[in-house]
């Protein structure tokens, strides 16, 4: 039945009802095969009320949502995920086939799996060939070697289709790596948002408790240990689903680690935190099994943990999904997975492939030469796939050599679902990934599904958020917390923060200040330039020249050279290309754009600590760096201006929306570390650049004004020293005072609190290394007098430039130090095989 | 035949080592040709986690973890073996076709035939080409018995290939070998298994010990053994029989075998993740002594 022949067309609201009555084939809402449509209706009637323009917002809305939790960014690909905001509806009846098709799926890939790296009965009774499993790379030899056998998957997703017959049928498993849960979820989130009265009127089936069946299943899986500690293994920022990785790690209270957090010592697992080792119980891991222990398997991979697989074997960890689970991906299990059905379970498999045929079935002949409507598999190889309407020339030339290993199966006929695209509906095609998940209560199938385009790019990814409609009222508990804290509560709690992240807040902190700092000396030589382009004044042209001077040889910005006086630096540097170079030259190290996208970098590593807030924030940074990547050149002063001032928003911003949550025991305080070593050193080297030679009094006060313009400081200064304003007021406030948030002391004073934040080692009370050279900086400050620092021989105030030299010496002793003692527990690890071979050929 | 066998290996580093973890294949296998009657393990520094497991295709792995800094670290593994007369008046009982072997594989409808399989299969230092294909032909010719192939196979491989150490290393690729024949006992066992794989004929990859006699009136120079490989092939009712094409011998009692597996990845001998290290020096020395004849 079409359901545009069932109802009324014209209660509908244009750009639903100019849908309904396109020509569909096989479409969700529209007509599958007489197959029920009701389930629409209630969304229907409620979306009857919206306009064009109202649906038109929402996707926006919808954008601007998903943009903000990071869900759609990744760093080196873009995958851009979309989401319509119109939901995929599946009635109950669709439900429960598939319901029971997943949970069947998964106990039978538990039976499978079971037997495979066990007795192997499916291979000895011919059900499964050993010539297509063997030749498998998913087949993991490492897992007959372990005492306990327990390739147990707890997590499935599987991609299912609607077939023209109106049957779900099975596309594809994932089961190494069940992606996509984060992403659903985070779906879900911005959908009941956006949608949120139409999701309550519809009766939506809830997922929350599946969540919670998951959290419990992995403190479950660890009975031996009253206090276990989970993390979720991820490959970092160049996996496309980073973002998501991270989404769920933070729902679920983990930490979100990556290889080179994690050590095997012992046979035991452990994460190198800043407070040391801690030992890790279960790993939910997102890599494929073959990319686990870099000692023990053979491809080496840099994202392995060398050991991991003994101490798994030693039953010292536990991990999600199993390792060698990656083996019931492999078509030689799969296309045989309805004869196991039979066989096993003595029922008939309720979500099946679309029909299957050997290569050297006498059925195939025609296949050979003319595939269309096929696609080609190799049973050994999960991830080969030829295309019969476009390959047909590959697929004769594969099945020429080894025709044993390959069978066609037939390509899939999607169904489609509308998807608001710009101003219309249009329809594309469509499959959802199920999940399932196998617990000590036995499977439970998470009641709705990731709605994806089927085919097609890889690059644009158009998802729904899919509704199960219930007769049932559901419970309005928003997600019922469980009574006891979990244990990875505590364990951000317990300021286990793993040192790597430790370290990438510590470089957060350092490029928001340097880049905050960038853009005020940007500013600073913008209008001293502007000025004295229009008044040149004598006076001024002495503070210009000097000023041009640290800008070109980057004293006064990163990297902070030593300040060197240019020649002429006015008449053979255009001020104008030197800001521009500052601002956006991909050569500088120190130069604005530069500076945001290590700064982009660091915050996408530790992303799982962001709040929406900030990332929104990170966000805006990055449609900057765009932006300054795009300028044309030649740009005017103004565009440089506009830019800098959004710049200094966007990371003001950012420091707002973290102000709060930096709680000193969760790591935060890194990030404080890191900008008050980059304030000292960038107000260490200002001082000695810009003050050090003494002028005449005019210009020592306006140089001195360009530097607490600089510094922020100037009102303060003026307020505090009014009409005595000197040089020496200027360095004592600047530099001496240890009550001034913006003096270089009171940075060191800081510095050395936050540093008691930092574990010790030593229990005899004494000072650690890098205490200890604050202990030196601070007493140089202390015992430093302004007058003295302004004392000029020669026109060079020499103590001051030694005072100077000797703390900019110290503070990066002081940055080495920390590296060495509290992030770099990661030295590269280098792989050694020993070779066989030299021997003379021996007379035997 | 009794054997006492040291088999050292010593890494030298440029800079410090902090940690390493290994896995060591040194513990010599049990099977119908011989029985490992004691091992042991040392390392220096001493390891401070030491534990073994058995793999997949039955050799004992020992794992291994030192976390003393050190720039110097010496492996001693030391065993006894026994090794069994060798049956060779069974071969004489199969004289069985190549190509009936290598039926058998393909309709493999029992444990010990199925278990043989993934050995007919090219891996990834056994790449199987037409040309390899074409060099296994010459031996493998229509109607001949396996064993009696197989031999001539070796001989070949003898004849043809020269042994020249240092020209290979362990990521040269097999059609180099091939193209230039020259290499170590290494290749010549890869070489021998692409050929046998390329006519669907199971063949496994032997990592052991030789036993080298001093020319006659010298003492035996101490170290002067050495760590070998070789291949077996699979004969139905016999089980796997071995093959040294580096010495054109059908090893009998002066072979000694540490490990078998598809080819040298699965038996790697020792092989480590160290952090840091810089620049390595390796150098193995192997004696092999007999206690008893």
């Amino acid at each position: 039945m079409y359901y545009s022949e069932s109802h009324n067309m014209l209660q509908m609201p244009e750009w639903l009802s100019e849908y309904l009555n396109g020509s569909h084939q096989h479409d969700e809402v529209e007509h599958h095969c007489g197959g029920d449509t009701r389930h629409w209706d209630d969304l229907f009637a409620r979306l009857a009320n919206l306009s064009e323009k109202d649906i038109h917002l929402r996707s926006n809305e919808i954008k601007r949502l998903l943009q903000d939790s990071g869900v759609t960014q990744a760093d080196t690909q873009e995958l851009n995920w979309r989401l319509d905001p119109l939901p995929l509806m599946l009635s109950e009846a669709d439900w429960k086939i598939i319901k029971k098709g997943v949970s069947q799926r998964l106990k039978l890939f538990n039976l499978i799996a079971d037997d495979l790296y066990g007795e192997q009965k499916l291979i000895h009774e011919g059900t499964i060939s050993a010539a297509h499993l063997h030749a498998s790379d998913e087949y993991t030899r490492e897992c007959f070697s372990l005492s306990h056998k327990q390739v147990k998957v707890t997590l499935l997703a599987v991609d299912l289709y609607r077939d023209r017959q109106g049957q779900f049928r099975v596309l594809q498993d994932h089961i190494q790596k069940p992606q996509g849960l984060g992403l659903l979820l985070e779906n879900r989130v911005i959908a009941r948002r956006v949608m949120s009265d139409e999701f309550s009127e519809c009766n939506v089936q809830r997922i929350a408790d599946f969540f919670n069946r998951f959290q419990r299943c992995i403190n479950d899986s660890t009975p031996g240990s009253l206090d276990p500690r989970v993390v979720v293994l991820s490959k970092g920022p160049e996996d496309v689903y980073y973002s998501e990785q991270a989404f769920l790690a933070a729902y679920m209270g983990y930490t979100l680690v990556r290889s080179a957090d994690l050590t095997v010592r012992k046979g035991k697992v452990w994460l190198k935190s800043l407070k040391g080792l801690k030992k890790v119980d279960l790993i939910v891991r997102w890599m494929a099994d073959s990319q686990l222990d870099s000692l023990e398997q053979n491809d080496y991979s840099i994202d392995g943990i060398p050991g991991l697989l003994h101490a798994y074997r030693s039953k010292n960890v536990e991990l999600i999904n199993p390792v060698g689970s990656g083996v019931l991906e492999c078509p030689s299990v799969t296309s045989n997975i309805k004869t196991i059905a039979d066989k096993w379970l003595q029922e008939p498999l309720i979500l099946q492939e679309s029909s299957i045929v050997a290569a050297t079935d006498p059925a195939a002949e025609t296949l050979h030469n003319d595939p269309s409507g096929f696609e080609l598999y190799n049973y050994a190889d999960s991830q080969f796939k030829l295309d019969g309407d476009s390959q047909a020339g590959q697929i004769q030339e594969a099945l020429a050599s080894n025709n044993h290993m390959y069978y066609f199966r037939e390509k899939p006929e999607y169904s489609s679902a509308p998807f608001w695209d710009k101003q219309a509906l249009v329809a594309r095609p469509i499959k959802i990934r199920c999940f399932a998940l196998a617990s000590a209560d036995g499977i439970s199938v998470l009641p709705s599904a990731l709605c994806l385009v089927a085919g097609k790019s890889e690059t644009e990814n158009w998802i729904k958020d899919t509704w199960v409609t219930s007769a049932d009222p559901q419970h309005t508990s928003v997600i019922k917390r469980k009574s006891v804290p979990t244990m990875a509560d505590l364990a951000l709690l317990d300021g286990v923060i793993p040192s790597r992240t430790a370290e990438n807040l510590f470089w957060l902190g350092r490029y928001l200040e340097r880049g905050e700092n960038t853009v005020r000396m940007l500013r600073l030589l913008i209008d001293r330039y502007t000025e004295f382009s229009v008044y040149p004044d004598s006076n001024n042209k002495k503070i210009v020249t000097r000023l041009v001077s640290a800008a070109v040889n980057q004293a006064i910005v990163f990297p902070y050279n030593k300040y060197q006086f240019v020649e002429d630096s006015l008449v053979s540097h255009i001020p104008r290309e030197i800001t521009a170079n500052i601002l956006c030259d991909n050569q500088h190290a120190g130069s604005l754009l530069n500076t945001i996208k290590a700064l982009v970098n660091s915050a996408l590593q530790v992303r799982d600590l962001l709040s929406a807030d900030s990332w929104r924030m990170i966000d805006d940074i990055r449609d900057q760096i765009k932006r300054i990547e795009r300028l044309p050149t030649g740009f005017s002063t103004r565009v440089m201006q506009a830019i800098a001032d959004q710049v200094i928003s966007s990371l003001m911003a950012f420091n707002g929306s973290i102000a709060d949550v930096m709680a000193d025991n969760n790591g935060w305080f890194m990030l404080d570390i890191g900008r008050r070593v980059e304030r000292s050193t960038q107000l260490v080297q200002v001082s000695s650049a810009l003050l050090t030679e003494q002028l005449s009094d005019t210009e020592q006060l306006n140089m001195l004004e360009a530097v607490l313009i600089s510094q922020v400081s100037l009102i303060t200064h003026k307020r505090r020293y009014r009409m005595y304003q000197s040089i020496e007021t200027g360095l004592e406030l600047l530099l001496l005072d240890a009550q001034y948030p913006r003096s270089l002391l009171y940075q060191l004073e800081h510095l050395d609190h936050l540093c008691q934040l930092l574990p010790s080692s030593k229990d005899n009370g004494r000072y650690e290394a890098h205490r200890k050279l604050l202990l030196k900086m601070r007493t140089l400050c202390h015992l430093a007098e302004a007058p003295q620092l302004a004392v000029a021989e020669q026109k060079n105030r020499i103590e001051l430039n030694k005072a100077m030299q000797q703390i900019f010496q110290l503070l990066e002793q002081f940055s080495e130090v920390l590296t060495v003692q509290y992030f770099s527990h990661t030295k590269p690890a280098v792989s050694l095989n020993s070779n066989i071979g030299s021997i003379e050929r021996s007379e035997v | 035949m009794k054997y006492k066998v040291k088999h050292t290996t010593h890494y030298q580093y440029s800079e410090a080592v902090s940690l390493c973890q290994n896995q060591a294949r040194l513990k010599p296998i049990s099977n119908q040709r011989q029985t490992c009657l004691s091992h042991c393990i040392r390392t220096q520094p001493e390891a401070d986690y030491l534990d073994y497991f058995i793999d997949y295709f039955g050799n004992q792995a020992t794992v291994f973890e030192i976390s003393t800094q050190h720039d110097e670290l010496i492996v001693t593994a030391e065993s006894e073996v026994e090794i069994f007369e060798f049956r060779e008046r069974q071969l004489f009982l199969s004289e069985e076709a190549w190509e009936s072997v290598a039926l058998k594989i393909q309709l493999a409808d029992t444990p010990e035939l199925l278990s043989t399989i993934e050995f007919a299969q090219a891996s990834e230092f056994t790449p199987v080409s037409a040309d390899i294909h074409a060099y296994a032909c010459q031996s493998f010719l229509p109607g001949r018995a396996l064993i009696s192939a197989t031999k001539d196979l070796m001989a070949r491989i003898f004849n043809d290939f020269q042994y020249e150490s240092g020209f290979t290393t362990i990521s040269t690729p097999l059609s180099e070998v091939f193209a230039h024949k020259k290499g170590v006992c290494q290749d010549f066992a890869h070489f021998a298994l692409a050929c046998l794989r390329s006519l669907g004929i199971p063949g496994r990859y032997v990592s052991g010990y030789i036993e080298t006699l001093p020319p006659e009136g010298q003492e035996k120079l101490e170290g002067a053994d050495a760590t070998h490989a070789w291949f077996a092939v699979y004969v139905p009712d016999l089980g796997w029989v071995d093959f040294d094409p580096t010495n054109n011998v059908m090893p009998e009692t002066q072979h000694i075998t540490l490990a078998v597996g598809r080819d040298f990845a699965d038996v790697t001998p020792l092989k480590g993740i160290v952090f840091g290290g810089g620049m390595h020096q390796l150098s193995v020395a192997v004696d092999m002594n007999r206690i008893e004849e």
